[in-house]
């Protein structure tokens, strides 16, 4: 008795690790990615755009149509909304819902963040919307942004200032160009060129070299550019990545591309050559992949491994959003868009 | 028994990936004994008692290495198995043979390295690329403004006492040597990019046999690993070491081959002679190739209009056939007794 269920005990023993073993061999490659598995309800609700028999649709996340391509352009999504044009006018579509929520009535729109979107109706200034549709800042503006950490850069005669999202002018206009916040910190042109301000409007980060292009702040790190290059600064101001590159692009996923001659390559916030220039073209990290153009095609490179692990060739590449992104067959009148996932199947076959 | 049963499980659950690759192949140890042969325009493969066993499909076909072998089909390089199977098909401009595992590849005009399952291992960074030897490979800068070698990480290999090096056609690594040149003078590196021969010989060849021939005042001889010589210079003209003799000639017009000690075992006689490979080495005379084995014999009459080492067993042979204005090559095999395998075809 005692044999027999040591033996059953043996076997079923055997029989369990015969199943892990199977199942290691189904899943192994899967593995990593099931672990780190993402919001998957997000993901079901994200929607992109598709273009099918000339006109524009969404297709979610697993390729399915969710809204029918009828619409003459249609733009990414952003904050749960994304812009789509009928004739010459926009309005906008809601990816939860998949129907058209804003209907087609501005010359311009800008994307939604914070629950706003800069827009202008035929003939009128620039206003803000809010998700239903009404003007919660009166249109009054020559040009706007779209909102960032609750405030966007608008022109009134000319020149720059912010306003926050009831439209109380938190800057004065008086700059001659303006960029988002991020982090906090604004880049402005100045006379003297481009400076950094705070949300108060104080003028943050004035160094005594001249910036004459500045981007964004991600992760207390901006690329700048001085008579000596490019380089970046630190939320001092301090340039902790002396300007000397012939170009960079801002910090994403812990590196930042750089330009050496004709080829580029990606450096980490120590200033460590982590990927070595070899690339004609980049974009930026996401979701642990850059789009890349070699040559004449466009393909992805992997950070981990820091090597090519999609190598069918695009006529473009862009960034990975929630696991997949849009690609570009042919050019001119043969263009197709489609979108592959992080193993470079396609999840929508390119269609014109 | 149980815990050797879960070292299988856990080696599976790090390896799955590779395991179907693994299950339905190949021994690494064992060759592929198939030969290209080209009849009727197309490519297929022969055994080695000349049998087609790829039927002729291929607008090219290269000698199989570590049992794949590089085929232009559809017009695209691609790499099949013994079977005939294409297993690695990836839109590359051009392929090399694989070797130490990998195989360097041309994608959107950029060389690289692949592994076995057709995947970077080496991103498509170079100019240029040569086969991996001895964990080596030497490579030209994307920008055209450099050669170097590089690891099997693709890091390149550089030490103190290394020049900024030139292009030199045998650039694989051999006893742990490869051969550099910079302005013009030859020297050797060890795998670690130290100049262990300097840079002073105005001709040189790679090592093989553990010594390379170099030219002293006039006169060629061999040196040692270390950079010693260790057969003085005497000789006109020399070929590289191959199982043990190098073709040599001396005080004629003709080559013979010398021991490692530099006396001729075989006299000199032939108006050209190449290195032994397998025990045979081609030798020509009156303006045809034939193969002497190692005591001097020729295994066939000189017959043959241009020839290839030995690899696995059997050499190809060509033989040119007047047609019209033109000249055919046809393409054979013979196996190390002389006899043909495969009669020339075209």
């Amino acid at each position: 008795m005692t044999n027999s269920l040591h033996q059953y005990k043996q076997k079923a023993f055997n029989w369990i690790l015969l199943g892990l073993f199977t199942l290691a061999l189904l899943t192994g490659c899967d593995l990593v990615n099931s672990i780190t598995g993402n919001d998957k309800e997000q993901k079901e609700k994200t929607v992109h755009p598709i273009l099918l028999n000339g006109s524009w649709g969404f297709i979610n996340n697993t390729g399915t149509i969710v809204i029918d391509p009828i619409f003459e352009l249609a733009r990414d999504e952003s904050d749960g909304l994304a812009a789509v044009r009928e004739g010459t006018l926009w309005g906008f579509i809601r990816s939860d819902s998949a129907r058209l929520v804003i209907e087609t009535q501005f010359s311009s729109a800008g994307d939604f963040e914070g629950g706003l979107a800069p827009v202008q109706r035929p003939g009128e200034a620039y206003g803000f919307i809010n998700e239903n549709g009404s003007f919660v800042i009166e249109p009054q503006f020559d040009f706007a942004q779209p909102i960032s950490e609750g405030k966007a850069a608008v022109r009134i005669d000319g020149l720059w200032g912010y306003v926050d999202t009831s439209g109380n002018t938190i800057v004065e206009p008086k700059y001659s160009d303006a960029r988002p916040f991020s982090s906090g910190l604004a880049a402005v042109e100045t006379f003297e060129g481009w400076i950094y301000i705070d949300e108060q409007g104080n003028e943050s980060i004035k160094p005594t070299f001249q910036i004459s292009t500045a981007g964004e702040f991600v992760d207390d790190l901006a690329p700048i550019e001085t008579g000596d290059g490019w380089g970046f600064i630190d939320k001092s101001g301090s340039p902790v990545i002396t300007p000397k590159y012939a170009e960079t692009g801002r910090f994403s996923e812990g590196l930042a591309w750089f330009r050496d001659g004709d080829y580029i390559g990606f450096i980490n916030k120590s200033e460590e050559i982590i990927i070595e220039p070899q690339f004609a073209e980049v974009k930026p990290f996401s979701e642990n992949m850059s789009a890349i153009r070699l040559n004449n095609d466009w393909f992805y490179l992997n950070k981990k491994s820091r090597l090519i692990t999609i190598t069918s060739p695009f006529e473009n590449a862009e960034s990975f959003k929630n696991g997949i992104a849009r690609v570009q067959l042919g050019n001119d009148e043969n263009v197709r868009f489609g979108y592959i996932n992080q193993k470079g199947d396609y999840i929508w076959y390119p269609t014109q | 028994m149980k815990r050797l049963f879960l070292v299988i499980v856990l080696l599976a659950v790090f390896s799955s990936c590779d395991l179907v690759n693994s299950i339905t192949g190949n021994e690494k140890d064992s060759t592929v004994n198939l030969y290209p042969v080209l009849v009727d325009g197309d490519w297929g493969y022969i055994n080695s008692k000349g049998v087609i066993v790829l039927e002729p499909q291929f607008q090219n076909a290269s000698p199989f290495y570590e049992k794949l072998a590089a085929v232009r089909q559809s017009w695209g390089w691609k790499y099949i198995n013994a079977n005939g199977d294409v297993v690695i098909d990836g839109n590359f401009n051009n392929i090399g043979r694989f070797s130490d595992g990998k195989a360097a590849v041309q994608f959107d005009g950029r060389w690289g390295y692949i592994n076995r399952s057709g995947n970077f291992v080496i991103n498509p960074r170079f100019r240029n690329a040569s086969s991996f030897s001895d964990g080596r490979a030497f490579v030209r800068s994307v920008d055209y403004s450099s050669y170097f070698y590089i690891d099997e990480n693709g890091q390149k290999i550089e030490s103190v006492n290394m020049p900024d090096i030139d292009y030199v056609e045998y650039n694989e690594f051999k006893d742990g040597r490869a051969m550099i040149r910079d302005n013009d003078l030859y020297g050797y590196i060890d795998k670690n990019g130290n100049t262990v021969v300097d840079l002073k010989y105005a001709e040189a060849r790679p090592f093989s046999n553990s010594l390379a021939a170099v030219k002293i005042s006039d006169r060629w001889g061999f040196i040692s690993g270390s950079g010693s010589v260790s057969i003085s210079p005497q000789f006109i003209s020399v070929g590289d070491f191959g199982n043990g003799l190098a073709p040599a000639r001396a005080s004629s017009n003709s080559f013979g081959y010398i021991n490692k000690s530099g006396e001729f075992i075989i006299s000199e006689q032939f108006q050209e002679s190449g290195s032994f490979s397998e025990d045979r080495a081609p030798v020509m005379l009156n303006n045809k190739w034939t193969f002497i084995d190692k005591s001097g014999n020729q295994i066939t009459a000189p017959k043959f209009d241009e020839v290839q080492p030995f690899y696995n067993g059997l050499a190809r042979v060509t033989i040119y056939v007047p047609n019209g204005d033109e000249i055919d090559e046809l393409y054979g095999y013979i196996n190390k007794s002389g006899d043909y395998v495969w009669y020339p075809t075209k």
